[in-house]
């Protein structure tokens, strides 16, 4: 097994001396690097945003329900007529 | 927007540079900031960019390959699972893309030296002792005459205390093909050292 000492693992040492003496990458390449990253960053967060609604838009289109689906329970028994869940009616008829 | 030369300056004082790799990775999944993966970038370019110069040996390949490396970096970022080291997890994607890359370039010629047309038979085991021990200076010369393959697979075990499972993952071979890579490398090594400083031998 390799020792993790650096002081008997000549490995280790030249690691440390190429570290030393390595050049860096070019600033081009960072900027390229990071230049991903935001783009990508950006994009996620784009879709996060509006993704669902032009889901729920696309889906509206094709005759779908863009309610969500806890929801859709409530808006079949409207549908139906049952109004008795509905707490927009009081019990005497009358509407809020 | 922060420019990446901005950023340069900030990150030494920045609190973010005390911060572990794996907050700065968690940060950065649950925010998507770029700032975040530029602190990683700050820790491991260098590195990253050494050991490919040291594998590919030519700076304007390394450059390119640094800057795909690190996209593969951001884009599996997720993937990461802390099962390892980040720092291994690193320098796995990055000997897993200089071997590729070496192996497309040079389709005839053989990686590693059991990929040899008549590799070395080998008998006894060459103690850890023998590389480990080597002048640093020597042991430079000596990794640049072995074949790269062998030379990744000496690095991944020697300098970057890779676990001869995650070696295995990089290379995508079994974990008994790795211990036989690994002796037959060590052998070369050895060989190579003979061959090139004669007056040292035991």
């Amino acid at each position: 097994m390799a020792s993790a000492d650096s002081n008997n693992n000549s490995f280790k040492k030249l690691e440390e001396i190429k570290k030393s003496q390595a050049p860096q990458p070019s600033p081009q390449t960072e900027r390229n690097v990071m230049g991903t990253a935001r783009n990508v960053g950006f994009i996620g967060n784009v879709l996060e945003l509006y993704l669902s609604k032009a889901l729920g838009m696309i889906s509206a289109l094709f005759g779908g329900s863009d309610i969500p689906a806890d929801q859709s329970g409530n808006v079949k028994d409207l549908r139906n007529g049952n109004f008795d869940n509905d707490s927009t009616i009081e019990p005497s008829g009358r509407a809020n | 927007m922060k420019t990446p030369s901005s950023f340069r300056g900030k990150s030494a004082k920045s609190p973010l540079s005390k911060k572990t790799d794996s907050e700065i990775i968690k940060l950065y999944l649950k925010t998507q900031r770029s700032d975040y993966f530029g602190v990683l970038y700050q820790r491991y370019s260098t590195k990253v960019f050494s050991k490919c110069i040291s594998l590919l040996k030519d700076e304007a390949l390394a450059q390119d390959a640094t800057q795909e490396i690190f996209t593969k970096i951001f884009l599996n970022l997720a993937k990461f699972s802390e099962r390892s080291k980040f720092s291994t997890w690193i320098y796995s994607i990055t000997y897993n893309f200089c071997i590729d890359f070496l192996r497309k370039r040079k389709k005839s010629k053989a990686l590693f030296s059991d990929e040899m047309e008549n590799p070395p038979d080998i008998v006894d085991d060459v103690p850890d002792s023998e590389l480990l021990e080597m002048e640093v200076v020597k042991l430079k010369k000596v990794l640049e005459v072995i074949p790269t393959g062998d030379k990744a697979i000496l690095l991944m075990k020697y300098q970057d205390d890779m676990s001869i499972r995650e070696i295995a993952g990089v290379l995508d071979k079994s974990e008994s093909a790795i211990k036989m890579k690994i002796k037959r490398a060590k052998h070369k090594a050895q060989n190579v050292y003979r061959d090139i400083f004669p007056t040292n031998l035991n």
